[in-house]
C-alpha cells in the first residue's frame, strides 16, 4: 500500500531550487560592519561610560522620567509637611473659637504631652 | 558632551515643572475659616456624612456668635494690655474705666462660656462614644485653660 502524498513534499522539493544566491556584496557588507564594530574603541573611564549611556535614547528618556518622578516625590514630601503644619494651625483656630481666653501655650503643651 | 548637557537640562526642567505643577495643584488653601475647621474635625474624628451635616449646622448656628464674642475678647485683651502699659509707664490708670472693662469682660466671658459649652455639648451629642472621647480629649484642655485663666 502506498502512503498518501504529503503536500509539503513538493514544497520541500522546490525549496532548494528557488533559494536565491547570496550576493558577494552582502557578504562584504556584513564583514565590513563586523570589522567596524570591533575596531571602535571601547569607552574608557567614567565620563566615557556616562557619555555613551546618555547617547542612548532609551537611557535619556528614562533619565528625564526619573527626574519627573523625583520632582513629584519632593512635591509630595513638601505637601505632607504643609498639611501637618496646617492641621496644627486649624486645630489652634478651632480651639480659639471654643475657648478664646485659654492660654494656648499651656494648651499646646498639654496637647503635645497627650500625643 | 552636548548631548549630556541637553538631557540633563531636559531632566531638570521637566522635574522642576512636575514638582511645582503638582505642588500648586494640591496646595491647601491658606484660610483657616469655619469650613476648614469643620473639615478638620470631620477628618480627625472620622465623622460620617450625617454626623458632619448635623455638626456643621450646629457650628453654623452658634459659630458666628462665638466669632463675634471672640473678637470682643481680643479687643478687651488689647485694652487690658494698654491699661497695664499705662500703669507701668505713668504709674496710674483710670480705675473707673478699668472697672468698666472688667465688668464688660466678665459679661462677655459668661456669655462665651455658655455658648461654647452649648456648642460642645450639642456637638458631642451626635458623636459615638469613641469620637466623643477623642473630641473632648482635644477641646477639654482649652476649656480648662480658659476656666483657669478667664482674664487673659
Amino acid at each position: 500500500m502506498q502512503p498518501p502524498t504529503d503536500p509539503l513534499d513538493s514544497l520541500f522539493e522546490r525549496w532548494g531550487e528557488s533559494t536565491p544566491r547570496v550576493r558577494d556584496s552582502l557578504d562584504r557588507e556584513v564583514w565590513r560592519r563586523i570589522a567596524n564594530a570591533e575596531s571602535r574603541p571601547a569607552p574608557v573611564g567614567w565620563f566615557s561610560t556616562i557619555e555613551s549611556a546618555f547617547a542612548r535614547p532609551a537611557f535619556a528618556v528614562a533619565f528625564v522620567a526619573a527626574c519627573m518622578l523625583l520632582g513629584l516625590f519632593l512635591a509630595e514630601v513638601r505637601l505632607s509637611k504643609l498639611h501637618e503644619q496646617r492641621s496644627v494651625v486649624i486645630e489652634a483656630s478651632y480651639l480659639q473659637l471654643i475657648a478664646p481666653s485659654a492660654d494656648f501655650a499651656a494648651v499646646q503643651t498639654t496637647t503635645e504631652a497627650r500625643r | 558632551m552636548k548631548r549630556i548637557a541637553l538631557v540633563l537640562l531636559a531632566g531638570i526642567a521637566c522635574g522642576t515643572l512636575a514638582h511645582y505643577s503638582w505642588f500648586d495643584a494640591r496646595r491647601p488653601s491658606p484660610a483657616a475659616d469655619l469650613q476648614e475647621q469643620l473639615n478638620w474635625v470631620r477628618a480627625t474624628l472620622q465623622l460620617n456624612a450625617d454626623q458632619f451635616a448635623q455638626i456643621k449646622n450646629l457650628h453654623e448656628e452658634l459659630g458666628p456668635h462665638l466669632i463675634s464674642l471672640s473678637s470682643q475678647v481680643q479687643r478687651m485683651r488689647a485694652e487690658l494690655a494698654q491699661f497695664e502699659n499705662e500703669r507701668i509707664t505713668s504709674g496710674q490708670i483710670d480705675f473707673l474705666e478699668f472697672a468698666r472693662l472688667m465688668k464688660e469682660r466678665q459679661a462677655v466671658n459668661r456669655d462665651y462660656d455658655e455658648y461654647s459649652r452649648r456648642l460642645v455639648a450639642a456637638t458631642t451629642s451626635v458623636m459615638t462614644p469613641e469620637q466623643r472621647a477623642h473630641y473632648l480629649d482635644i477641646v477639654a484642655p482649652a476649656i480648662q485653660a480658659a476656666e483657669r485663666n478667664p482674664y487673659q
